[in-house]
């Protein structure tokens, strides 16, 4: 019984982890997709490659000029993404305040408003807010919201795109210039026009053009300026999840160890204590490797058995970690996924058997003789 | 041809290092095909070493071990839990259930390793526990039965598969002398397959139900006594 505990506990830790990786990969996976044709550019000394910590390094309004010129760039469009929230730091991709406009066509096509509208051109002081983030802002059509000390009329809520704007705020890059220059330090404001400057700048590529190709263009071209293409910030996306995948295969190996150690302590007492049965068994014909077998196959039950036991406390858990998730946050945070139930009972079962080989391997070893004397 | 032949068999094991145990010396023992043989002596005489070399549950240190026209002491460790599993039954002192199991499915167990199909397996356990009287106690695990009733499960587990050979040891032993004589009619009864009965006990009484009795003393035979009249396969059958 405390064996099948062991287990799912190790499994449950498993689920829940696993559940938390899915969603980052569901929100990575579509992000990434969507820039597989743009080349995302910053400043040449930015503290993150991405951009998105407020206090980096400004990217000069020139420059984003400059990369228009660059041939094979369809159209380039400055930005300012910053965290929402300062004072938190979720796992995964973070809620941001995002200025600018993120494309032209395809921003229109792939991020349509649920209700309301999106961001004419000359406004100021509106916002359009993510999916995932209406709860935790009450944001309404109409309603106000408050971003940074800054007051914004809510024009419109997006829909579910499972990209990172689920997690977004959209509001005029003009608004998004002041936050980000009120946030820099004195000595990098003096005579700084909150006009001139972005964090990045999306530069969408023409349709056929290499667009990785086209980032070393850019930065060749442009001084100061880094540029990546959709490989290299697949790579950075996927540091996210590698975070996870360590942590998943961290817990892995602990569920192994712990739940491995258990059964395998549970098998070898339970051979001990039924050596005079193997005894019997063998006198009544079975084979050493019919005893085995019998030790093997209890084993992985007890594995089955567990996993299963904690998948079902994982997926009540994940679901259970969700619901005030999505009221605090705003966004769900674990997503169980049929993979990820045929991964985690595999591993149980897996766990099961390579603990009891060794029991049944001592099983196996036992004289005939021997084991019916065995007191 | 005789059920089992013991050739001058030699069996030495090592209880520690410079403790050797010299358990059987030049023992010779033949069973005719269907006859009951006690075998009796005294404590560390060899009884329980001779029947565990009978029912190929360890191998002889010299001398040779036939059962029926197999040499026995020639076959390979599969070889050897096959016979166990189809043509040797066992009987123990202490029972021997396994005691997570009911009765009908420690009868079912000695069936299965013996290569019968499941329905098979069901319909011939359920039919043996009827004859040795059991047929309410089908679903009960061994520790709802008295010594007599698990005793008797054993015997049904023993004689499901229908062995050539039937070996006990001290089957009486650990019973009161009502279910003692029970148990031994009962074997008695049961053997009209045609096995051969090699038993150990220490009880006159039990070695009297015997064909014949086989004295062993220090690993050897000393002595024998006929109490009934041989079976005609059993008589005067030499080692080839």
């Amino acid at each position: 019984m405390l064996t099948v505990v062991g287990i799912a506990v190790g499994v449950f830790a498993l689920v829940v982890l696993g559940a938390m990786s899915e969603r980052a990969e569901q929100t990575v996976g579509r992000t990434g997709d969507y820039y597989a044709d743009k080349v995302m550019v910053a400043e040449e000394k930015a503290a993150t490659d991405l951009g998105f910590t407020n206090g980096s390094r400004p990217l000069e309004l020139e420059k984003v000029e400059a990369i228009a010129e660059v041939p094979g760039v369809l159209d380039v469009s400055p930005q300012i993404a910053l965290h929402l929230d300062q004072t938190t730091l979720p796992l995964g991709v973070p809620p941001l305040v995002v200025g600018g406009y993120l494309g032209t066509d395809e921003y229109e096509e792939r991020w349509v408003p649920a209700e309301g509208r999106m961001i004419d051109d000359a406004e100021r002081g509106v916002a359009v807010v993510g999916r995932d983030l209406v709860e935790s802002l009450g944001a309404r059509v109409g309603s106000t919201v408050e971003l940074h000390d800054r007051q914004f009329e809510v024009v419109g809520i997006l829909d579910q795109s499972f990209t990172m704007m689920d997690q977004s705020v959209m509001v005029p890059l003009p608004d998004a210039q002041e936050i980000f220059v009120s946030g820099l330090p004195e000595s990098f404001l003096d005579g700084l026009d909150p006009g001139s400057v972005a964090l990045q700048a999306t530069a969408h590529a023409v349709p056929g053009t290499d667009a990785d190709a086209l980032a070393d263009r850019i930065e060749a071209q442009v001084d100061g300026v880094r540029a990546l293409g959709p490989t290299e910030l697949r790579a950075n996306y996927g540091q996210v999840l590698m975070i996870f995948n360590a942590i998943l295969v961290g817990v892995g190996m602990l569920a192994l160890l712990i739940g491995g150690m258990s059964i395998l302590n549970t098998m070898t007492l339970s051979v001990n204590e039924r050596v005079r049965e193997i005894g019997v068994k063998r006198a009544l014909g079975a084979s050493g490797w019919r005893v085995a077998r019998d030790i093997v196959a209890e084993s992985a039950a007890v594995g089955a058995i567990g996993g299963i036991a904690g998948i079902a406390v994982g997926a009540i858990a994940a679901q259970a970690f969700n619901t005030p998730a999505m009221a605090q946050l705003g966004t769900s945070m674990f997503s169980v996924t049929a993979r990820l139930v045929a991964g985690a009972l595999v591993f149980a079962v897996t766990l099961g058997i390579l603990a009891g080989v060794y029991p049944a391997w001592h099983a196996a070893r036992l004289d005939p003789v021997d084991a019916l004397a065995y007191e | 041809m005789p059920a089992v032949v013991v050739h001058d068999i030699e069996k030495l094991y090592s209880l520690g290092k410079r403790n050797m145990v010299h358990a059987l010396r030049g023992t010779s023992l033949t069973v005719g095909d269907g006859e009951f043989v006690a075998v009796m002596g005294p404590s560390g005489s060899g009884k329980s070493t001779l029947l565990n070399v009978i029912g190929c549950l360890s191998a002889v240190s010299a001398g040779k071990v036939r059962l029926g026209d197999l040499e026995v002491t020639k076959l390979k460790r599969r070889a050897l839990d096959r016979i166990r599993a189809r043509d040797v039954g066992f009987i123990f002192q202490t029972f021997s259930l396994i005691p997570t199991r009911t009765a009908l499915e420690n009868v079912m167990l000695a069936a299965e390793y013996a290569g019968m199909g499941a329905r098979e397996r069901r319909e011939r356990a359920a039919e043996i526990l009827r004859q040795v009287g059991l047929e309410e106690r089908l679903d009960h695990f061994p520790s709802e039965l008295s010594g007599g009733e698990q005793q008797r499960v054993a015997i049904a587990r023993a004689l499901v598969k229908s062995p050539k050979l039937l070996l006990a040891d001290e089957p009486t032993g650990n019973l009161d002398s009502v279910s003692a004589e029970e148990i031994m009619e009962l074997l008695k009864r049961l053997r009209g397959d045609g096995q051969a009965i090699v038993m150990v006990t220490h009880d006159p009484r039990m070695a009297a139900y015997a064909d014949r009795i086989v004295f062993l003393k220090d690993g050897r035979v000393v002595d024998e006594e006929q109490l009934r009249a041989p079976s005609p396969e059993a008589a005067g059958v030499e080692y080839p």
